[in-house]
């Protein structure tokens, strides 16, 4: 999914966003035939493997691409700051004290157009559509795993 | 033979190009500092982050230019993380690191400390320039800070003379579980890291100890070659190993991770030429936890605290709760009816890294507070909580609580 490095940030939010609405149009026929139950997914599978960037991606994450998941874990600002968001990253580990989380560990979520969301504290279960792929901005991956969020729980 | 003059203009030009190249790369690494700390995108200021840990010397002054304006927690935990682990031995990287690590006002002290132990594990010079640093701590209250400092100061491969810098040291056994399998990882003990892998206790909802076998059966690939089936999200193994083993019947329950451990089990008894290591089933009490406080402090080390409605109070400084005090049900009534008063919004104050997360009641959704911003009625509970701990016997326990509390109490409720 990695394509050409646009020239801002502001840019490369829109190809993506852009990416994804083209991306989930086309799935749009199939959904409304076939309801899709989530599959449940977790950071044992995402984040089961030592990333590198441009690596082939292990076939037990590639699969999931497109899919609708659901997967648990921590909600947290993508910058510091208060307030409701659009986006948050998804990680697995409630504190960075730990580290760093690697690009694989985490998923950057954004919430359906318009919407925001609080950043709720605790373990939370979001569902929503997963995208599986290196995403670039000024030539740094900057996502493995994005998904457009259809509810947290 | 060049005119003087023109070796003097040669010269000049010379030193004008070696100055304007040396002000680009500096303002480069300026930029990329800047862009480390502020950019807006997660994986851009971890790309800066990594190019900057990489200049290394070169990029050591922007660094601490950016730390002088802007104070030393405006620098981000994967900043020193890319220092710590690209930074080189040059003393500028050395030396920020050693400051870094000696300073308990620094979130990220822990990582600048693995940084300055990751080069001393083959290092006698810096083994020996370090000693009083890793040996100071030893058992401090932040678990990340005592495991590398251990790390280096208890490496059994290793003659680390602490009589000769300390005097003679005693230190009492790492007893929490979570630093327990991260030294385990850092040494590569096969044998401690199996004892994790059927952890899967939780602490408020945080599988800390999945999270803990994630930890301990990616190393044990790494060391054995195999992960021998095990999968962290099957159920936990029904049955200690040796009554698994005992049990002689493995067959049909492929999806536990019994089998997996037993092969696990066999690796590691023929890569040490030793016996069978052993593994655990390890689950929460059955118990309901009403509410509970979780404080992680990068600064002065992690505090649990959970309650039932019947007032058993469990706590501790890991997650595993060691310490246990029943209140008297009719005192612990009265707080929990007391605690329908308080009131914590969803988020106290920015969280960097050191917070309280906030379970009061099991009709309210959990919060968070960041450092001096726990709400007074919140506080004020939480002292009366510490106060019933107390009087119940387990001071030690109240005393942590109270001590605790004082990160995140308000500054005006801290004057009165």
């Amino acid at each position: 999914m990695s394509h050409a490095a646009p020239t801002t940030a502001t840019n490369a939010r829109a190809s993506i966003a852009q990416m994804r609405s083209l991306r989930s149009f086309a799935l749009l026929l199939p959904l409304c035939v076939l309801p899709q139950d989530p599959v449940r997914t977790s950071f044992a599978v995402l984040a089961g493997f030592d990333w590198t960037a441009g690596m082939k991606l292990p076939d037990e994450v590639t699969k999931l691409d497109n899919q609708k998941v659901q997967i648990g874990g921590f909600m947290l600002r993508e910058a510091p700051g208060s307030g409701p968001v659009t986006q948050f990253l998804l990680i697995n580990d409630a504190c960075g004290c730990t580290g760093t989380p690697k690009m694989n560990e985490i998923v950057f979520c954004a919430m359906p157009d318009g919407a925001t969301t609080d950043i709720k504290n605790g373990v939370v279960q979001v569902t929503g559509t997963l995208y599986v792929g290196e995403q670039k901005e000024e030539d740094e991956v900057v996502a493995i795993y994005v998904m457009d969020v259809d509810s947290i729980q | 033979m060049m005119p003087t003059a023109a070796r003097a203009l040669s010269a000049l030009l010379f030193v004008a190009c070696c100055a304007a190249q040396a002000t680009t790369a500096e303002q480069d690494w300026t930029k990329h500092v800047d862009r480390a700390c502020t950019s807006p995108r997660y994986g851009l200021r971890l790309a800066a982050a990594k190019k900057v840990g990489q200049g290394g010397e070169a990029a050591m002054p922007a660094v601490r230019a950016w730390e002088k304006q802007h104070g030393i927690n405006t620098l981000p935990v994967a900043l020193v993380e890319a220092i710590a682990d690209h930074g080189g031995d040059g003393e500028g990287v050395l030396g920020t690191l050693q400051e870094w690590a000696s300073n308990h006002d620094f979130y990220w002290r822990a990582q600048a400390l693995r940084g300055l132990a990751i080069r001393a594990q083959d290092n006698e010079a810096l083994r020996a320039r370090f000693a009083s640093l890793f040996l100071a701590h030893v058992e401090d209250p932040a678990w990340l800070m005592r495991t590398f400092a251990r790390w280096v100061v208890e490496d059994p491969a290793r003659d680390f003379d602490v009589t000769q810098a300390q005097g003679q040291v005693v230190r009492a056994t790492e007893t929490d579980p979570r630093a327990r399998t991260k030294l385990a990882t850092l040494r590569g003990d096969a044998r401690e890291l199996f004892s994790a892998l059927g952890d899967a206790r939780t602490f408020l909802g945080d599988p800390w100890g999945k999270r803990r076998a994630s930890e301990a059966i990616a190393t044990l690939k790494a060391l054995l070659g195999t992960d021998g089936g095990y999968r962290i999200d099957a159920p936990s193994s029904r049955a200690s190993l040796p009554e698994a083993a005992q049990a002689g019947s493995l067959v049909g329950i492929e999806a536990d991770n019994a089998a997996a451990l037993l092969r696990l089990a066999d690796a590691i008894a023929e890569r040490d030429s030793g016996g069978k290591p052993e593994c655990a089933r390890l689950a929460d009490p059955p118990l309901a936890f009403l509410g509970g406080i979780e404080i992680q402090s990068c600064k002065h080390g992690d505090y649990f605290l959970h309650w039932t409605a019947d007032g058993l109070v469990r706590g501790g400084p890991s997650p595993d709760c060691p310490i246990s005090v029943q209140i008297a049900p009719g005192v612990f009534g009265s707080l929990l009816h007391s605690s329908t008063t308080v009131t914590v919004p969803v988020q106290s104050g920015v969280v960097v890294c050191d917070k309280m997360r906030i379970h009061l009641r099991a009709d309210v959704e959990q919060a968070v507070a960041a450092p001096a911003a726990l709400p007074d009625s919140a506080a004020d509970w939480l002292k009366q909580l510490a106060a019933a701990i107390e009087v119940s016997g387990q001071q030690p326990l109240a005393d942590a609580l109270r001590l605790r509390l004082g990160q995140f109490v308000m500054p005006a409720k801290q004057a009165r």
